[in-house]
């Protein structure tokens, strides 16, 4: 009996080595020409935050098979995702060499290009692609996560996608779909438009059985803004600037899409605690069976899916996000996003350690890790991984990750964005409190102005930079760098 | 210093000047090298500060032009610094005066009993000793309304959950509440110490001429106290003033900036916002409102207590 | 004094809740450390299941926070013991001499504890970059920089504190070993230091714990190699997730110290606390 636990217990070892063994295979050496190990014994440090689900897996999986082909120790500085940006920027504004690769949100790089410690990648590239493959993401997430306006500066960690995750076993179950049926007239399905969003959300909303409607994050100004724009805001056709850099915010789109989204009723179909609820709340809410349905990112797909996080994991499914059905058209419009962070080199270090923080990029966030990720936790940010047949089979929900990368819209990268989002964020956030939105937002809109005054924008005839000029910036970096691009044609 | 050079005769030798003057000044001998450090790094940071303030700069900026008060006057213009103001002073009112009743309260009572006196009193300094961070996160747990142990037991009580961090009406109170919490058991400790120390001359006579033990406690236990009294206020007030790591876990100044204090107020305007000498000058500001109120303070103390 | 028996029921009632206050988070807090994920949190909580260590191995292994233990201990000691290598002479210096304008700088002294740590995050990053490029001398992100500016608040404090205890000993104590051949320092480190050892120990408890527990200044100035374990904690919470049963392992490893150490020293700490104002 004990041996059979033994080898029991060997068994599971061993199985958890084998994606451990076959990721070390898929790794060349860094040299593959002579088999050379030009950085061995050399260190590489790396700012990061460690909670997103897909970073945790990069270390379990990657870092060692990285470390093991190449003799390259690496070092994290782990930071709470709030503090990462203050930290950088002081760092760099100092010209300091305390890191060698950062952790950067696309919200950031415009800050941090202007500190002029982005280090741009076009010689690093040209000297030795490896597998980077910058050609392998769509415009629109390449410009908004590893651009700066028009510099190449960094390769995605991931790109986020707003997603639709929900809960199977409550829209697939007889009684619910008959019941509902009977209130409102019409079949169960998974919200597509607003209007549907809210009627699904009131049938589930039971706060007797614990149970509600679903779930955004409304906890800080950041999150609000960013789950009042992308779930919300840009199928209403909201925008951030106009092309002279003047906020939209006070529009009368604006303003409706305010009233619904921290609107008082809306807010009611939510659990209890919603006003501070930041992206780990929303999801604690979810995995743990509080909520039908709720507004996610891509990047959490491979924790709502274990089931050691998530009781609901085996009963939960994902779907494009509601959008908004225009009255003229009668189209339905989705808000769409490519965001997310990008590894990013520093400028201030030496130029070895630069060439050694490429070779890590190219080899451990290139195509064939990519690869692997989307296999084993089933989120991508790759064309390559996003159209793979194989794939795809496995994992349904690529295939809209892929049409949202193609359009979604990512935020400005200014260097005062950060401030700019923090007081259109503060607006939102009194709303939800009571507040009137049509004043709110006039005034954070009067606030934005002044904030991108006071940065000398309007005196220096600086320009927004729309997705549709991010996209052109891509394509003739990767003409520079004499690359096809899909969607370059 | 050896002492037979004193005797050395011929009063105004070169030697005897060079021992009086080391005599007269041989305090420096041992204030000096700590005053020294504290020089560098307490009086530095605050010209620098005062400095930056009066220029216009920012992480990116090259050119930094002087720009004299300007910086405070936007400070002092702008809603969210006075709201984080006004936030500040609602924490150092109500946690000051909350963690003091409170710790006297404790104080008082301990000294009626004897018997578990050492282990009572070794629960309640825990929360002192624990990191701010810790607290809040903890009670961010305990406060869930979903999850949270206090919200569960509502629920057995039949109460409905309540979500007290997330309302702007009482997220501000809530982190009060908690900031009381871990603090009220340090003025438990200073005023239990210095109940320890009171002449016990008075109470006697004072018992033998039957007077009340409420006018006993006016009268006698209150002005005696005086000084630890405001050494616990000063203490106190100091912290509430500058609160930052419970404010930044807990809520992190939300929602709707009800909770932001001047601390965080002026970090995220610094290192977030990049505006280096609008927070220098609020923080500026910050330094000039505590050193009136502890400057206030200290006269009250120093009329009981000589010191130096 | 004699108390009535019904006032010490109510005394002992009181006492009692706020004891149970005080221990229904902490203990029901760490309780989750010892949680699987699963049941990390969840509605109704779990009381009954069996614990396990997972979560320590994760946050010290596989988080490496045991680097961040490591660092906050060397952070925290090493700051104490310059500030009372540093303080205890001063305070002495200003117990024993009167000199001009010492008064004023004793209350200048008191007063730096209140200055906002915000005030000198920023321009201490500007000083040790500045040092840096002029000198060479690289103070960013080591043990020693960030020793450095918790003297901030620990030096004050400990020359406060110290002061009180040097201030209660007669002066006729270190004169007569004087008259004895001593010199002034033999005679304060044969004669007066054992006599204020426990004010000593106090005092070094105290500054390790506001030390131990500083987050701030850690928060702008720490690094890669500096980061402590208040810094640890904080990477478990925001964004993505909450991660409890880990936070609350990291929390069990920074209360555990200094909860002991109070145990301990208890009776130091009290006397310790009233800053030596009450002679």
């Amino acid at each position: 009996m004990k041996s059979l636990k033994t080898v029991l217990l060997l068994l599971f070892v061993f199985s958890l080595c084998l994606p451990l063994v076959s990721a070390q295979d898929s790794f060349p050496l860094t040299d593959p020409a002579t088999g050379a190990r030009p950085y061995e014994g050399r260190e590489l440090r790396i700012i990061n935050t460690e909670v997103v689900p897909i970073l945790a897996y990069e270390h379990e999986i990657l870092d060692p098979a990285y470390e093991e082909a190449s003799g390259v120790t690496l070092i994290y500085e782990n930071m709470a995702h709030s503090d990462l940006l203050p930290r950088i920027q002081t760092t760099c504004a100092a010209g300091g060499d305390d890191f060698d690769i950062m952790f950067v949100e696309d919200g950031w790089a415009g800050a941090l290009a202007a500190l002029g410690c982005l280090e741009e990648l076009d010689g690093l590239y040209l000297a030795a692609p490896g597998d980077s493959h910058p050609e392998d993401f769509t415009a629109r997430a390449f410009g908004t996560v590893a651009m700066a306006k028009e510099k190449w500066v960094g390769i995605p960690t991931l790109v986020a996608v707003g997603m639709f995750a929900y809960r199977t076993d409550l829209f697939g179950d007889p009684d619910e779909q008959a019941a509902f049926q009977e209130a409102y007239g019409r079949e169960l399905t998974v919200p597509q438009t607003w209007e549907e969003l809210a009627e699904v959300g009131e049938f589930f909303t039971r706060p007797e059985d614990e149970l509600w409607g679903f779930n955004y994050r409304y906890g800080t100004p950041n999150n609000i803004l960013f789950d009042y724009m992308i779930h919300f805001g840009f199928s209403r056709g909201v925008d951030f600037f106009d092309a002279d850099f003047n906020p939209l915010f006070g529009t009368e789109a604006a303003i409706d899409t305010a009233n619904f989204f921290v609107g008082q009723d809306f807010l009611a179909l939510q659990p209890p605690g919603r006003e501070s609820y930041q992206f780990g709340e929303v999801l604690q809410n979810f995995t743990q069976g509080k909520v039908a349905m709720y507004g996610t990112e891509s990047w959490a797909i491979p924790l709502l899916l274990d089931p050691e996080a998530s009781v609901v994991a085996e009963h939960t499914a994902f779907a494009p996000i509601p959008g908004w059905r225009n009255p003229e058209t009668g189209e339905i419009q989705s808000a769409l996003l490519s965001a997310g962070p990008a590894y990013m080199i520093n400028a201030h270090i030496s130029d070895e350690q630069k060439q050694l923080a490429w070779d890590y990029l190219q080899l451990a966030h290139g195509k064939e890790f990519a690869r692997l990720l989307a296999d084993q936790r089933g989120a991508g940010h790759r064309v390559s991984v996003l159209t793979d047949p194989d794939l795809v089979a496995k994992w349904p929900h690529l295939t809209a990750n892929f049409e949202a990368m193609k359009v979604g819209i990512g935020r400005p990268a200014e260097p005062w964005w950060p401030e700019a989002e923090n007081a259109i964020g503060r607006a939102l956030q009194e709303i939800a409190a009571g507040g009137d939105a049509a004043s709110l937002m006039a005034d954070a809109n009067a606030d934005i102005v002044e904030i991108v005054e006071d940065a000398g924008y309007y005196d220096e005839g600086i320009a927004y930079v729309s997705v549709v000029q991010r996209e052109e910036f891509v394509c003739a970096k990767m003409a520079e760098l004499g690359l096809d691009h899909d969607e370059c044609m | 210093m050896k002492p037979d050079v004193a005797t050395q005769p011929g009063g105004q030798s070169l030697s005897r000047r060079v021992y009086s003057l080391t005599q007269r000044h041989r305090h420096w001998f041992f204030i000096g090298p700590a005053l020294l450090i504290l020089l560098t790094v307490v009086i530095y940071p605050i010209v620098f500060s005062t400095g930056v303030s009066l220029f216009r700069v920012t992480f990116a900026s090259t050119s930094r032009p002087f720009v004299g008060l300007q910086n405070f006057e936007r400070m002092l213009g702008n809603d969210d610094f006075l709201q984080s103001a006004y936030n500040t002073l609602y924490y150092v009112v109500f946690s000051v005066s909350g963690s003091f009743l409170l710790g006297f309260g404790a104080a008082l009572l301990i000294r009626r009993i004897s018997r578990g006196r050492n282990i009572l009193r070794l629960v309640l300094i825990i929360p002192i000793t624990m990191a701010p961070i810790v607290v809040g996160l903890m009670w961010n747990w305990m406060l869930d309304p979903l999850f949270g142990l206090i919200n569960w037991f509502l629920g057995l009580l039949g109460i409905p959950g309540q979500t007290l961090l997330a309302q702007a009406s009482t997220a501000r109170l809530m982190v009060v509440l908690v900031d009381i919490w871990q603090w009220y058991p340090l003025v438990f400790l200073i005023i239990e110490a210095g109940m320890a120390t009171l002449p016990r001359a008075p109470y006697e006579s004072a018992r033998l001429e039957g007077v009340s033990s409420w006018m006993i406690f006016r009268r006698i236990t209150l002005p005696l106290l005086r000084p630890v009294i405001l050494v616990a206020l000063l203490l106190r007030t100091v912290d509430a003033f500058r609160t930052f790591d419970i404010v930044r876990v807990m809520t992190d100044g939300g929602p709707a900036l009800t909770t932001e204090t001047l601390s965080l107020y002026l970090y995220r305007t610094a290192f977030t916002f990049n505006k280096l000498s609008r927070a220098a000058a609020g923080s500026i500001l910050m330094l000039l409102v505590i050193g009136l109120i502890s400057a206030m303070m200290f006269r009250f103390l120093y009329k009981d207590i000589e010191v130096g | 004094m004699v108390v009535p028996v019904r006032e010490r029921a109510l005394s002992y009632a009181i006492l009692t809740a706020m004891a149970v206050l005080v221990l229904i988070p902490v203990l029901a807090g760490s309780l989750t450390a010892f949680k699987p994920q699963i049941i990390w949190i969840s509605s109704p909580p779990v009381w009954f299941f069996e614990p396990t260590l997972e979560n320590f191995e994760f946050v010290l292994i596989t988080r490496q926070n045991w680097l961040h233990l490591r660092n906050s201990l060397i952070i925290s000691i090493g700051s104490v013991v310059i500030a009372l290598v540093l303080g205890v002479p001063a305070a002495y210096g200003f117990a024993r001499f009167r000199f001009r304008g010492s008064k004023g700088l004793m209350q200048w002294l008191i007063s730096l504890r209140m200055i906002p740590p915000i005030v000198v995050g920023l321009p201490f990053y500007a000083m040790f970059l500045f040092l840096e490029r002029a000198t060479g001398l690289g103070l960013r992100d080591t043990h020693f920089g960030l020793i450095l500016t918790y003297q901030t608040f620990l030096l004050p404090l400990v020359i406060w504190m110290m002061r009180g205890y040097f201030v209660e000993l007669p002066a006729a104590m270190e004169e007569s070993a004087m008259v004895e051949g001593y010199t002034r320092i033999g005679a304060l480190r044969r004669v007066v230091l054992p006599v204020v050892w426990p004010g000593i120990v106090a005092t070094a408890l105290l500054n390790f714990i506001f030390a131990w527990n500083e987050f701030f200044l850690a928060l702008i100035l720490a690094g890669n190699n500096t980061s402590t374990l208040p810094m640890a904690a904080g990477t478990y919470v925001v964004r993505a997730r909450v991660e409890w049963g880990n936070l609350f392992a990291v929390n069990l490893i920074i209360m555990m110290p200094v909860i002991v150490l109070t145990i301990f020293l208890r009776q130091q700490l009290v006397k310790g606390l009233t800053f030596g104002i009450l002679e």
